[in-house]
């Protein structure tokens, strides 16, 4: 596979769309599509099983603790690795790769998320996540954009750096590439640089966490604040219990509503600041924050299945209003079984698309600037989310 | 890898993207639906 064939298969997995292969049928294309999911779907079917079983069959040996304590994320993605590598070896893998959707798995995920949490929290979480956010966003984002011009990194390279790391990893990086016009390569690289830094904190943030004895929702604000991509979020919230779970996706989608208005002010940076002439962006050079075009961007940008879960918390509270517990309680056990089961898919697939091919071809200053925006994400985030959901109940 | 097969520009997916976004949406929210409306029974789910 050439460079660019590459740079464009990790651009094209980080934003969802998929070409075929070349010289691949379209026939051929979907039986190979239709083959991937098959082995996703398989892939959740075995973690549902070992969720139940591996506890059961170490139930009063040295190893039951340890097994009672592993959630079905652990299993989703160590499974999701497996069968990577399995794939990769016999060479299929990245025909299938139109089956791995983490992107909408999640989404309708969370979307069914929305129905088990109780909008009240919503709402009472929602003062100190927009907050959170705003600090974190703008907190991130400088440091990452100043300390990547240091080092003397392309704007357009900054730019997405920059979003990927302080909002909501590749779907920022991805808004921020349409608005300052980056190369597909430069997206490629932000997207791996993404997973490889999302991954191991699916595990490490819960453990940490549990280390120094952070109560549910500080967890929560921490997780949902710091780890970039919604899904590895999602699947560390899981990790960590239902309460973080619930606080670390209200926060992370605030994060992601706050998308489109970032994605305007880098189109206007861009506009006007760093390549004024240039470009479709500074096409529209009476663009103005508040004009017709922002306001139709900001929408464009807006994550819909922000809405979804929204709607679902809405509609199940105002049921748990009007509906007996006995009859209410198996429709909500049904949306948390589909939920469960739409995140274990979203899982399987963060190990199945993983690659990290292309991160050596990006050099080391990227990763130096993740690293380190990382671990001010992680210091500030922390300090955020103590002040801001210390007293928190649910 | 010729250019009609993958976009120049990294906003270029931004439509199949967006699309997703709604169809996530759609398709969570259909599926909710019928779990409130009790078509869907927690005992049908493996």
């Amino acid at each position: 596979m050439s460079a660019a064939e590459r740079t464009g298969t990790a651009a094209a997995t980080a934003t969802g769309t998929v070409a075929p292969s070349p010289g691949t049928s379209p026939r051929a294309a979907a039986g190979w599509t239709v083959a991937g999911l098959v082995i996703v779907v398989g892939l959740a079917w075995l973690v549902s099983v070992l969720t139940d079983l591996v506890p059961e069959i170490t139930e009063g040996t040295g190893l039951g603790q340890v097994a009672s304590s592993i959630e079905y994320p652990v299993y989703a993605i160590a499974l999701g690795f497996v069968g990577n590598a399995v794939l990769s070896l016999t060479g299929v893998r990245r025909r299938m790769a139109a089956a791995f959707r983490t992107e909408l798995f999640i989404k309708v995920g969370l979307v069914l998320l929305g129905a088990t949490v109780n909008f009240a929290i919503v709402v009472r979480a929602a003062g100190p996540a927009v907050l959170q956010a705003v600090l974190l966003i703008t907190v991130v984002f400088a440091f990452t954009w100043w300390f990547a011009g240091v080092l003397g990194l392309d704007d357009r390279l900054r730019a997405l750096l920059a979003s990927a790391l302080s909002i909501c990893g590749v779907s920022a990086a991805v808004a921020a590439a349409g608005a300052v016009e980056a190369k597909k390569e430069q997206l490629a690289y932000t997207a791996t640089l993404v997973i490889v830094f999302a991954v191991p904190s699916i595990f490490l943030l819960p453990w940490l966490a549990n280390l120094m004895g952070l109560p549910p929702a500080v967890t929560g604000a921490w997780i949902g604040g710091n780890i970039d991509t919604t899904a590895a979020v999602t699947a560390a919230g899981a990790v960590a219990g239902e309460q973080p779970l619930q606080i670390a996706s209200i926060v992370k989608v605030t994060q992601n509503a706050l998308l489109g208005i970032v994605a305007v002010l880098l189109t206007l940076y861009f506009a006007f600041r760093v390549a004024p002439g240039a470009g479709r962006a500074a096409a529209s050079g009476t663009r103005r924050i508040g004009d017709r075009r922002s306001l139709a961007m900001l929408w464009e940008r807006f994550p819909k299945f922000v809405l979804g879960f929204l709607l679902a918390s809405i509609v199940a509270t105002a049921l748990a209003e009007s509906l007996p517990a006995d009859v209410l309680e198996p429709r909500l056990d049904a949306a948390k079984e589909l939920q469960t089961w739409a995140l274990t898919l979203a899982f399987v697939s963060i190990g199945l698309e993983f690659n990290a091919s292309s991160i050596k071809e990006s050099g080391w200053k990227p990763i130096v600037v993740f690293a380190a925006a990382t671990l001010v994400n992680l210091v500030v985030g922390l300090g955020l989310a103590l002040l801001l959901f210390r007293d928190f109940t649910f | 890898m010729s250019s009609t097969e993958r976009p120049d520009r990294p906003d270029d997916h931004k439509r199949f993207s967006l699309g997703e976004d709604w169809i996530a949406t759609l398709v969570g929210l259909v599926l909710f639906a019928a779990c409130m409306a009790g078509l869907i029974a927690p005992e049908l789910i493996p």
